[in-house]
């Protein structure tokens, strides 16, 4: 018995005195390496600042280099705009980033998977919207959002309808489509088209939020064909819609589906938006 | 069978009983280790960057109960008003002070006297409201109401006329770090399954906090506040976010939780008689989403970080240690039905059944345990080699988790680096099993009794030290 207790104390003890100093070699081990990462970083943000300024350097010819250049690109990109944003991003493809984030879109983690996503995002080429929309079908959640919110900086209305199509998959959220789409910023309701017709009430409804907030006055149309939806939540959207595109041209469609309602809250809601569009309707 | 086998028998059980607990601790520390490193791996500058500039980006109600806060309110509401996150709108509820928590609050803010719309008059109030006010900006809204002693009473008033689509709850002595909130909040945009997220409390004892920013970090002075950080780290960083791995959270702190609006309303706002009202309405919420059959997760996120004050003395420590201790009893019984039932998942077979073993019923064992090898040794039933084994075994194992749980955080965050703050952390975390838990069990012993007489407590008040945000923090005594 006391060997064995003595043995087990022992044991304990040594147990104790290796996590104490795994504890001391893990501070130790951190400091080290983010000693060494801050100084690369600092090195590396200069270069990037340089090509922001119309510098033409050479490419990074270490990976490490590479990877630290596409992180704090993605970073600084963020906050670039206009000549400088181009200036980085005609960089990054001159340089052989385009590459290197098709690279990473295909590793097996879903991190590298979004890393290239972000970096996709930044470097805003010719085939950058092609390579986000793919990634909207990744199977990891995460990749998934972060296509989304690519295809919404990098702007192109064409993208919209598989924003659309991935929200009704139940790919990504609705609200984060909504978000990438208001990003995009389409000009026209016809732009919208997809979203106005597609078959989940969640995307009709988005459609109209975006409609509404944009005030896309040429959706009026396609805003009235959905207050006869089946879904409450689109009618309310599009209600909504209709009263931020202030159009008196919608009265019409607005007293009809009123008249078909019974004595409801969405009848109550009608009232209310027509009244306000009454407000605008020239007199006589 | 003999007194001397049913002794050894009963110790060894015991002993059976530790080393399940602590090496379960470590595997829950390793899975949460896991996480943190796959959490840290995500790039996040984009989706930020995005949720921060985006008009369709959800607003955050942010709920500021406030009992006689006076020394810490002001701090507290501007580290709201410089949080990183295009939409907040702060509520504080001014929950029946005596001292000038809205007088400073009025004269800070300009506030006036308006008219607030009720968005949410289906949520009970109990304390009738007094009144309602506005900041001349705009930014904060102020609500005076009758104090019922609760603090869920407060958070409803507060909910019944906030709008976000997110609700976030914090304490009016805690302080937000700039980028918390975005933070919390980036997965209820990317994932509409996410309903409830805890965020990272730490203390703000030795903590300089200016303007509602931290502008000094240091370790605090006295060790019973040393002995919290410990804890904090261990059960309330690491642990959660372990549990939250399996989607097992019991409970999200009251001082910063995140909670989508309709989860809170299809359970009618917080119940006004749980002693424990944070952990109370997590539960209602898991609960609720399992009845509805709907896929649904509650997160834990480490990274965001709330400092908040904690007990610097002995007496308001074992007040705060009671409530806690008899609102976990309350939530135990409140909630029994979930304990053991499959389709509860990892909630219902994991993380209820650990709590009540290990963390409900931890001081209970421990007083059997010690009395039991005690009186064995005293009458000669056991050899005094094996109760030191027993001993040693215990505080061993347990000192060891509390290594690795300092170890976790120093390869990730380094929020306690430093070779002076490392030494006193560890020489905590040997010190913790001798000095600490002893009292906090006596405490927690202490509150299960009050919960079997079923007390009543209320708000109650908490000294602090000024350095902090200095908060007149209130606490359920």
């Amino acid at each position: 018995m006391t060997d064995i207790s003595s043995l087990i104390l022992q044991g304990l003890a040594a147990v104790l005195v290796l996590s104490v100093l795994g504890l001391i070699a893990t501070v130790v081990v951190t400091a080290v390496r983010d000693r060494i990462r801050t100084a690369r970083r600092e090195r590396l943000s200069a270069v990037l600042l340089d090509i922001c300024d119309g510098e033409d350097l050479p490419a990074p010819r270490s990976t490490r280099d590479a990877e630290t250049i596409a992180d704090l690109a993605v970073r600084l990109a963020t906050s670039l705009k206009g000549s400088d944003r181009e200036a980085l991003s005609a960089w990054l493809q001159r340089s052989g980033f385009p590459g290197r984030a098709r690279a990473w879109m295909r590793r097996r983690n879903p991190a590298s998977r979004l890393r290239g996503v972000a970096l996709v995002t930044t470097i805003n080429g010719p085939r950058s919207g092609r390579a986000l929309v793919e990634m909207l079908a990744d199977p990891h959640r995460r990749v998934r959002a972060g296509a989304a919110r690519g295809l919404g900086i990098t702007g192109a209305g064409s993208d919209i309808p598989a924003l659309f199509s991935a929200v009704a998959a139940g790919r990504i959220p609705a609200g984060l489509a909504a978000m990438s789409v208001l990003r995009i910023f389409p000009t026209s309701g016809g732009q919208l088209e997809s979203g106005f017709s597609s078959r989940d009430p969640s995307v009709r409804r988005i459609a109209a939020e975006i409609a509404g907030r944009l005030e896309l006055a040429d959706a009026r149309p396609r805003l009235e064909r959905l207050l006869g939806d089946s879904d409450a939540t689109v009618v309310s959207a599009a209600l909504a819609a209709l009263v931020r595109i202030d159009d008196p041209e919608a009265l019409t469609a607005l007293r009809r589906e009123r008249d078909r309602l019974a004595d409801d809250p969405t009848r109550r809601e009608f009232e209310r938006t027509i009244s306000r569009l009454e407000a605008l309707e020239p007199v006589g | 069978m003999d007194a001397t086998t049913i002794v050894i028998v009963a110790i060894s059980a015991l002993t059976v009983y530790y080393v399940v607990y602590h090496l379960g601790y470590l595997v829950i520390i390793g899975s949460a280790a896991h996480r943190m490193a796959a959490d840290l791996a995500w790039p996040a500058e984009i989706d930020h960057a995005e949720i921060f500039a985006n008009p369709l980006t959800p607003r955050v109600s942010v709920l500021v109960p406030a009992h006689n806060e006076e020394a810490g309110i002001v701090d507290s509401v501007e580290s709201l008003r410089n949080l990183r996150y295009p939409d907040v709108q702060i509520v504080v509820i001014d929950d029946g002070s005596t001292d000038a928590t809205f007088p400073l609050l009025e004269q800070r803010y300009a506030l006036r006297p308006v008219q607030l719309d009720m968005v949410s008059p289906e949520i009970p109030q109990e304390g009738a409201t007094r009144g309602t006010y506005r900041s001349d900006d705009g930014s904060v809204i102020v609500i005076r109401k009758e104090s019922t002693g609760r603090r869920a009473d407060a958070v409803n008033a507060g909910l019944r006329i906030s709008s976000g689509e997110l609700v976030c709850m914090i304490d009016a002595d805690s302080v937000l770090a700039p980028d918390a909130l975005l933070r919390l909040a980036a997965p209820f945009v990317d994932d509409q399954r996410v309903i409830a997220a805890g965020g990272s409390v730490l203390p703000s004892n030795g903590v300089t906090i200016d303007g509602g920013q931290v502008t000094r970090f240091d370790l605090p002075r006295t060790w019973i506040e040393r002995f919290q950080v410990v804890e904090y780290l261990r059960a309330f960083l690491i642990g959660r976010s372990g549990w939250a791995q399996v989607n097992g959270l019991v409970v999200i702190s009251g001082a910063f939780g995140l909670y989508r609006r309709d989860a809170i309303l299809r359970i009618g706002g917080l119940a006004t008689t749980s002693l424990a009202e944070d952990a109370d309405l997590l539960m209602a919420v898991h609960v609720d989403a399992v009845n509805r059959g709907i896929p649904y997760r509650v997160i834990f996120s480490a990274e965001p970080v709330c400092w908040t004050e904690v007990p610097r003395r002995v007496r308001v420590l074992g007040r705060q240690r009671t409530r806690w201790a008899h609102g976990l009893g309350e939530i135990l019984a409140d909630y029994r039905k979930v304990i053991a039932r499959p389709r509860f998942g990892a909630l219902g077979m994991l993380s209820m059944p650990w709590t009540m073993a290990f963390e409900y019923l931890a001081p209970v064992v421990a007083v059997v345990g010690t009395v039991l090898t005690v009186a064995a040794l005293a009458l000669g039933l056991i050899p005094i080699s094996f109760a030191l084994l027993v001993a040693a075994a215990g505080l061993g194992l347990s000192t060891l988790v509390t290594i690795t749980a300092l170890a976790v955080e120093a390869a990730w965050f380094r929020r306690y680096g430093g070779a002076r703050r490392l030494l006193v952390l560890l020489a905590a975390a040997f010190a913790e099993p001798f000095f600490y838990r002893p009292l906090v069990f006596a405490w927690q012993l202490r509150g299960m009794w009050r919960a079997h007489r079923g007390a009543v407590a209320e708000w109650g008040e908490m000294e602090h030290t000024g350095s902090a945000p200095a908060t007149q923090g209130a606490v359920l005594s």
